[in-house]
């Protein structure tokens, strides 16, 4: 332990003075890509200016991307990753052989360079040249690897929901505060530029008088889902190895790959997958990023007809006692008002989704954050939640939505979906972050891992 | 009054939509008998699961290339996916009381991982007891498992997960050793 802070603390004497360097070298090949353009305009052609422009290979981030399947192959691999000029791809991590070759053939198709490609995390963490991971691999493995990059020094972007259980949120808070580890939850919209920050501006401002109440609107989870015999796993996948942690059963592909979410042991279906989003936003609104609830009390059901055993529809109401009070409702009817959040106060109402912001009086969204510069920019979310994380990688400071908000965001989903399965009222400590005086619920907190995983 | 039996005896079904619809209802009585006032139910609960979890039937022994006078043997008496279904629900329910039922599992190598897992969950001094007894079995991955429970359960560990760990820290396998090096920074060692 004492050696890896060391390393800490002296990579980051070492960050500060290529910092100092890093920036000379780049305003260099910038003013003379500039002045050469300038003067030349008919020599350079716009790609050799852009490669000019670009930051040296040595500046780079080189990254492992563990997860490469749909979302972290379509989404962060070829979206975000590839085209960005501050990062360098440099493997790929995925236990299905077919998703990790292809995501090798992207990077050769895109940046003309081969990757490593590697089955088990474990392999590439221990590559000294990889400074960064992206992890978008199913929720029951966030953890564990996003755990092991830490150790191993990495900084990470790790997909959202954070974790599967609050103990491994707890986990993880604990482990990068002790390696000062760069850590960014993929909770994008707190890097929208748009609709949500102004939401949370205005409440701020005391745009709607004193926040009273938050509704949050996830929609319906999954139905049951098609009942199926088990199958022999496709030779390309290491069943075994994607399982991980989770129980052993046998393969059936609904439980695999993207429709994994709506199984409890792999993830906490539509209130760890839609909710950690809209979670994470109402944590910032009411300035509970490193607290929570105090009370929580929920019901829900379960398509009866089916093979998935998430919840199908549901609403649970949280007390942040700590906080005036507030209440939070997440429930999976849709808003009668069209928005994903519809936060109330003592003179107002907003209500807000990706693609808009309203209020129940227009003039509550005047001001200094008017409604006229507004549009729908998703991706630019995207975008800047990657600028955020390599700002912060430079600089080391922490990133908007680091890993205790993750943690504390993804904690309201979890603790919704306890109190919607024991469909009782619970206190919640959001200090000790536990249920006072419950061990049954507590029980709920985490899991035994199968075999030799453990947090 | 739900029948617990017929329950799990539906999830070892082959009709596929039985078994998932008697583990959906065995789910929901664990989670209602969570309440604090039902302390007493969720233990005859427990103990009926452990029981089920731990019964064997008899049936007729396999063939074996050697000559035996062996015609009947003990065999367990849900199929291994509804047992390890078991181990899942008494992660959430189990107490000291069923600790004495599943421990003998611990020696029996189909189950003995879940089991392992029940008894870090109910993570007290006489489930350390029991898996610290453990520590001496054969197979380098479930040793990695004791050893990591023992951490887990932590901070209210005897003096004997100690000296237990300590002993795993010595293993002749890699892994196993750097395990228990894991798992006693997690425990806190009782005062002499």
């Amino acid at each position: 332990m004492t050696s890896r802070r060391t390393k800490a603390v002296e990579s980051q004497s070492n960050i500060d003075r290529d910092l100092s360097t890093r920036i000379n070298r780049r305003t260099f090949a910038s003013q003379a890509a500039t002045g050469i353009s300038l003067s030349l305009p008919m020599i350079l052609s716009p790609a050799t200016r852009k490669v000019l422009a670009a930051p040296a290979p040595s500046d780079r981030v080189n990254i492992g991307v563990i997860g490469v399947g749909d979302f972290g192959r379509r989404q962060h691999l070829g979206k975000l990753l590839l085209p960005n000029p501050r990062v360098q791809v440099v493997a790929v991590c995925d236990v299905d052989q077919l998703h990790r070759e292809q995501a090798a053939i992207d990077v050769l198709t895109h940046s003309k360079r081969r990757v490593s490609q590697y089955k088990d995390f474990r392999n590439l963490l221990d590559r000294k040249d990889i400074d960064a991971v992206v992890i978008a691999t199913p929720d029951h493995w966030h953890a564990l690897i996003a755990l092991a990059a830490i150790e191993a020094g990495k900084d990470v972007y790790c997909e959202k929901p954070l974790t599967w259980s609050i103990d491994e949120g707890k986990a993880l808070v604990a482990a990068a505060r002790r390696y000062g580890t760069v850590f960014q939850t993929g909770s994008q919209q707190r890097s929208d530029q748009y609709y949500f920050r102004q939401a949370r501006d205005l409440v701020h401002r005391g745009a709607i008088g004193d926040l009273q109440r938050i509704v949050t609107h996830l929609g319906a989870g999954s139905s049951g889902g098609t009942i199926v015999a088990p199958q022999t796993p496709p030779a390309s996948l290491d069943w075994n190895f994607w399982l991980g942690p989770a129980p052993y059963v046998d393969y059936t592909p609904e439980r695999c790959h993207y429709s994994f979410r709506r199984f409890a042991d792999y993830s906490g279906g539509r209130l760890t997958d839609h909710g950690a989003h809209q979670h994470d936003i109402v944590q910032w609104i009411i300035g509970a990023d490193g607290s929570g609830p105090t009370h929580v009390e929920g019901t829900g059901t379960f398509e009866e007809n089916g093979l998935y055993d998430t919840l199908w529809k549901f609403e649970v109401k949280f007390v942040y006692g700590a906080h005036g009070n507030v209440e939070l409702t997440t429930t999976s009817d849709p808003s009668p008002h069209g928005g994903v959040i519809e936060i109330y106060g003592s003179r107002g109402h907003i209500s807000v989704s990706r693609q808009r912001i309203r209020a129940d009086d227009s003039s509550i969204l005047q001001g200094p954050t008017g409604p006229e510069e507004y549009t729908s920019r998703l991706h630019e979310s995207y975008v800047g939640h990657y600028t955020n994380w390599l700002d912060c990688i430079q600089s080391r400071q922490r990133p908007v939505c680091d890993v205790e908000m993750g943690h504390r965001g993804a904690t309201i989903s979890h603790l919704a979906n306890i109190a919607a399965r024991l469909q009782r009222p619970l206190r919640w400590d959001p200090v000790q972050e536990k249920f006072p005086d419950d061990d049954p619920a507590n029980r709920l907190l985490g899991r035994a891992m199968r075999g030799t995983w453990s947090l | 009054m739900t029948d617990v039996k017929q329950l799990l005896t539906q999830m070892g079904s082959v009709d596929m939509a039985m078994k998932y619809r008697a583990h959906r209802e065995l789910a929901r009585l664990i989670d209602r008998e969570t309440r604090p006032d039902h302390s007493e139910e969720r233990e005859q609960l427990a103990t009926e699961l452990a029981m089920e979890l731990a019964a064997t039937v008899t049936s007729k022994a396999p063939p074996t290339n050697v000559p035996d006078n062996i015609d009947t043997v003990q065999v367990p008496k849900h199929p291994i996916a509804v047992r390890r279904l078991i181990c899942t629900f008494l992660q959430q329910i189990a107490s000291d009381k069923q600790v004495p039922m599943i421990a003998p599992l611990l020696n029996e190598i189909e189950i003995r991982d879940e089991v392992r897992g029940v008894l870090q969950r109910i993570g007290t001094t006489a489930a350390a007891h029991e898996l610290v007894g453990a520590t001496k079995q054969l197979g380098t991955e479930f040793r990695i498992g004791v050893a990591n429970a023992i951490g887990a359960i932590g901070s209210i560990s005897t003096g004997e997960s100690f000296d237990a760990l300590s002993e795993l820290a010595m293993d002749p396998d890699t892994e196993v050793r750097m395990a228990a090096q894991r798992a006693l920074k997690r425990i806190r060692v009782p005062h002499e």
